[in-house]
């Protein structure tokens, strides 16, 4: 691999990054001029006061919500498709954005069930990410528990697809029993959403996102190993147990809290990091998890930047976007690379 | 004290019942050597080698290796001690020749696996002793099967332990490199004071290269140096059929 062509691609990237960034705070649905948005950004209390309000509550939180949540699901699809060996793992392959889903189902859907006292909790922000955390959480508790007990790493992801079709089985008889408003309640839940959250909401999002992120960069070297199958890891020194442990928790925590705050975001996880391995035409985890990264990210603001429809006060579901203009590119990308992975 | 086993028994275990595969191997090796372990399919030529490198439990006895007891290793010390090379092939992936080589110096470095001049030095020597400069920056799956094995062994030199076991090196390769890799062993074995295991079908080349042989049958385990073998008759309990015979003159198999 060229040191110096690998260095390039990342400067790149990453102005293109911050482009998209500045570009995804300009846009929306209320027209502000791009001299003001930078100046807002920068804190400018001289602008118009309502503007001074979107850009710093609404659209810079939006944004910064964007880029843990491309990131995060990214770095998680790189994990599982490591892990696995098989390209089409992602980071929900362990359930979790199903045990979330379920988590809000019974929070939304059950809330007739339960009583009044729980419908009032069903419609507020916070509700909804205690219920899609402690979702995820049980399933990845679940999974986990489960996983110490098979060796075989197949099994874990099998496992994992089993616990997922489990809680959407349960999501679609509870489904059945609702009314059509708790319905479309649920249903606007599971488009995802990347707005809507407040700063302090956005540091606590942060703060468990970077235990994450911490726990995957200790994870780097034995990742690599693990490019050569279980076995010749485990003669290369990689303590296999311990490597698959912060893997899987690694991926539960960052797409646990992903989906508490944002809701099940789908194809960003498995399709960026084929990107990434397409651009660096590599294997190397130093270099693919920075660029998972920041491709995630970027091809999160760019979702979330069609999505607002600028200009319009329409906005259209988040994961409809990310699959509708993603996926096209990664077959245009694969059939002009004609590689396997 | 290289190697130690004591009445070893090895194959497959799972909650309900063992699969037991040869019982009872002693072996002895106190000094480095080319050794070549023979006998035919599914004897548990290769079950040996993984027990012997934990890659697969054992079933019964004790593995002593380099003066201590196999069970007291962690994955990290025991990859200082023994090299290895298995007969499946690496998933596909996007690593280069050399990277998958430098993949061998891991046990060695720092936490997110920084080479130092030191481990690049000993990658230069792998490669440049498999002759494998021309292929360094090749993707792996680009390789022919001669040139996969050849770079699976230099990344086992790079990794430089002691003990390099290797499970059928030459399986599928022509005989001009089947010869060379029994000459890079063997000369292994003689300037770099390693010891060298390798499973084999090529009963030829291990008679000519080998000091000792490894016999397993399913009543026995046989081992003992070249001469030896050939002088107590060993060598016809691998060949079954009446057609062939070993020739003590000839050093090798004839048929009558």
């Amino acid at each position: 691999m060229n040191l110096k062509s690998t260095k390039n691609q990342f400067i790149v990237l990453t102005i293109l990054g911050l482009f998209f960034m500045i570009l995804n705070i300009s846009l929306g649905s209320v027209n502000i001029p791009f001299k003001d948005v930078v100046l807002g950004v920068l804190g400018d209390t001289n602008i118009k006061e309502s503007w001074l309000y979107i850009i710093q509550n609404y659209r810079l939180p939006k944004a910064f919500t964007a880029i843990l949540v491309g990131s995060g699901l990214s770095i998680s699809g790189l994990l599982m498709q490591t892990l696995f060996r098989n390209p089409l793992a992602g980071p929900f392959v362990l359930g979790i954005s199903s045990g979330a889903s379920l988590g809000v189902a019974l929070l939304i859907l059950g809330a007739s069930l339960f009583g009044a006292s729980f419908s009032a909790l069903a419609f507020s922000n916070f509700g909804l990410a205690i219920a899609a955390s402690s979702g995820a959480f049980l399933v990845m508790l679940a999974v986990m528990i489960v996983a110490q007990k098979v060796q075989n790493t197949m099994s874990i992801l099998i496992i994992g697809l089993m616990f997922g079709s489990l809680t959407s089985a349960i999501i679609s008889v509870l489904a059945y029993f609702s009314s059509a408003q708790e319905l479309q309640q649920f249903l606007f839940w599971s488009f995802g959403s990347l707005g809507n959250l407040s700063w302090n909401e956005l540091l606590l999002f942060f703060s468990i996102y970077l235990i994450g992120l911490i726990l995957v960069i200790i994870i780097i070297k034995p990742l690599n190993t693990l490019l050569l199958g279980e076995n010749y890891a485990k003669s290369l020194g990689v303590n296999l147990k311990r490597v698959k442990n912060i893997t899987l928790i690694t991926t539960a925590i960052l797409t646990g809290v992903i989906t508490a705050f944002s809701g099940p975001i789908a194809f960003v996880g498995l399709a960026v990091p084929h990107l990434a391995k397409l651009i660096f035409n590599t294997s190397n985890h130093k270099i693919l998890l920075p660029a998972s990264f920041i491709i995630g990210a970027i091809v999160m603001l760019i979702s979330d930047s069609i999505a607002q429809l600028p200009n319009s006060e329409y906005t259209l579901p988040i994961n409809a976007i990310t699959s509708l203009f993603g996926a096209p590119i990664v077959i245009w990308l694969l059939v002009k690379n004609k590689k396997t992975y | 004290m290289l190697i130690k086993t004591t009445n070893l028994d090895i194959g497959y275990a799972s909650k309900k019942r063992q699969n037991s595969i040869a019982q009872n191997i002693n072996i002895e090796i106190t000094s480095p050597k080319l050794i070549c372990l023979i006998g035919e399919n599914g004897i548990g030529k290769s079950t040996l080698l993984r027990t012997l490198s934990k890659v697969q439990p054992k079933l019964k006895g004790e593995i002593i290796i380099n003066n201590k007891n196999l069970n007291h290793y962690t994955a990290a010390t025991l990859s200082q001690k023994i090299g290895l090379v298995l007969t499946e092939k690496v998933p596909p992936s996007n690593l280069t020749v050399y990277e998958l080589i430098a993949l061998g110096r891991q046990t060695y470095t720092n936490w997110v696996g920084t080479l130092t001049d030191l481990d690049k030095q000993k990658i230069e020597v792998a490669i440049n002793l498999c002759n494998m400069i021309d292929f360094k920056h090749q993707k792996i799956d680009e390789l022919s099967d001669g040139q996969y094995q050849k770079m699976m062994l230099a990344r086992v030199l790079a990794q430089d332990t002691p003990i390099i076991l290797l499970d059928e090196p030459t399986a599928h390769l022509d005989i001009n490199n089947k010869i060379e890799i029994f000459k890079l062993l063997k000369n292994l074995v003689e300037n770099e004071n390693k010891l060298i295991i390798i499973s084999t079908h090529e009963l030829q080349l291990a008679l000519h290269t080998s000091n000792d042989l490894w016999i397993m049958t399913n009543k026995e385990f046989l081992c003992n140096t070249v001469k030896n073998h050939i002088e107590n008759g060993n060598l016809d309990k691998i060949v079954k059929s009446k057609l062939v015979k070993f020739d003590k003159l000839k050093k090798g198999f004839v048929f009558k």
